[in-house]
């Protein structure tokens, strides 16, 4: 085999055959006896390379020949170089990954949220005044509302003084990475928060229409 | 070749400075060794760069590394030098026995070289390496790396075939004609015994 077949090879080995390749290889007409002789070829050659992988020890060169072929001495502040670009890796690193924990915390209701609702509530439901049997329930919903609202901000405060960024070693590793976004999707109220509340108001305000 | 403390690798896989330090210590020269080697001399001045790289890999994945696995760390190593430089050479586009630069003046041994004492010995033995070399890169790519893995670094063909990705019949086989074409190429300075 040639080093090209060899490459190839090796090429196929890693790669695999893209599906095209593969289907347009399934129309092709080939002769009657390719099959017959590629695998005779394939059979040559595996027998070649065991024959060859058998002498492999009996062919020597000396070892102080091979000596004479020196390499380069490093330099003398390779080692330190190396070490300071590591570590300066790392400390990136960490700091893509704290910013990226930031991109995953929920934000903060903003101040008009919750006039914000109110009124989207009271233009949906069109004019309340006319409507005053349901009066009562549009204002209880708003006051659970008012109290969702002021509750899921105290919890959002009390988690804000955990800390979910690393800091430590530890960082580097996957496993405590996963570990730090399992601890962020486990305090569920943090993500579901704002849409608990859409549904919340929702389906109380459909409940009153019908 | 012998491997690393599995504690030095594990606390590097919890980002200990010392034992990051260590890993360094012990796998820069074989490393910066087998680039030199496989890329030839002129990437000379790239060889530190190159090693630098491959370090930076190595430390992004070492988390990857599992000695569960029966794989040693050395080994894994390897595998990352054998790839970077495959990667380098399909980059550059330079063709593997391409020694035009030598007559040039480029990528002449410029560092040190301690064991090169005496000036006649020093002469001898450069003009031995340049002829050690010129054969290397008349190698194809996979004999050459298979033969300073094995020649050089002391791999066994077990490790050898890991970080090369096939088997160790191929191994061998790749071997055996890399050692033919060696002896071939190298028999007036094997006669001599120089």
């Amino acid at each position: 085999m040639t080093d090209k077949e060899e490459q190839f090879e090796d090429q196929t080995n890693q790669e695999g055959f893209p599906e095209e390749i593969l289907r347009a290889a399934d129309e092709l007409e080939v002769s009657a006896g390719f099959v017959q002789s590629c695998y005779l070829r394939v059979l040559a050659d595996q027998e070649q390379i065991s024959a060859e992988a058998e002498h492999v020890d009996e062919v020597q060169i000396p070892a102080e020949l091979l000596a004479s072929y020196r390499t380069p001495e490093p330099s003398l502040d390779f080692v330190s170089k190396l070490e300071a670009r590591v570590q300066a890796d790392r400390n990136w690193r960490q700091s893509e990954w704290r910013q990226l924990l930031r991109k995953f915390s929920t934000p903060e209701p903003s101040s008009s949220f919750v006039d914000r609702t109110l009124a989207a509530l009271g233009q949906q439901s069109g004019s309340i005044h006319t409507r005053p049997g349901l009066w009562q329930g549009r204002m209880l919903t708003a006051a659970a509302a008012l109290l969702l609202a002021f509750g899921l901000q105290w919890s959002l405060s009390l988690s804000r003084l955990e800390p979910i960024a690393p800091a430590s070693a530890q960082d580097l590793s996957p496993v405590f990475w996963g570990t730090s976004l399992q601890r962020q999707s486990e305090s569920g109220v943090r993500f579901e928060a704002p849409d608990a509340l859409q549904i919340f108001i929702r389906q109380n305000s459909r409940g009153g229409d019908d | 070749m012998t491997d690393l403390n599995p504690e030095t690798i594990a606390r590097a896989q919890q980002g200990d400075e010392q034992a990051t330090r260590e890993i360094i210590e012990f796998l820069h020269r074989p490393v910066i060794a087998t680039i030199y080697r496989f890329l030839g001399s002129r990437f000379q001045s790239e060889v530190e760069d190159i090693a630098q790289d491959i370090f930076m890999k190595i430390f992004r994945s070492i988390e990857r590394f599992d000695p569960e696995r029966g794989v040693k760390f050395t080994t894994w190593i390897f595998t990352f030098v054998r790839n970077h430089c495959f990667d380098v050479l399909k980059k550059k586009r330079l063709p593997s026995s391409s020694l035009s630069s030598r007559d040039e003046g480029e990528g002449q041994i410029s560092l040190p070289d301690p064991a090169a004492s005496e000036p006649v010995y020093k002469a001898e033995n450069q003009e031995l390496g340049l002829k050690i070399e010129e054969a290397l890169e008349q190698l194809g790519e996979d004999q050459r790396m298979v033969f300073i893995l094995r020649e050089y670094e002391g791999l066994d063909y077990g490790s050898i075939s890991r970080v090369t990705g096939v088997s160790e019949g191929t191994v061998k086989s790749r071997l055996h004609r890399a050692k033919e074409s060696l002896r071939h190429r190298l028999a007036p300075y094997m006669r001599t015994g120089t």
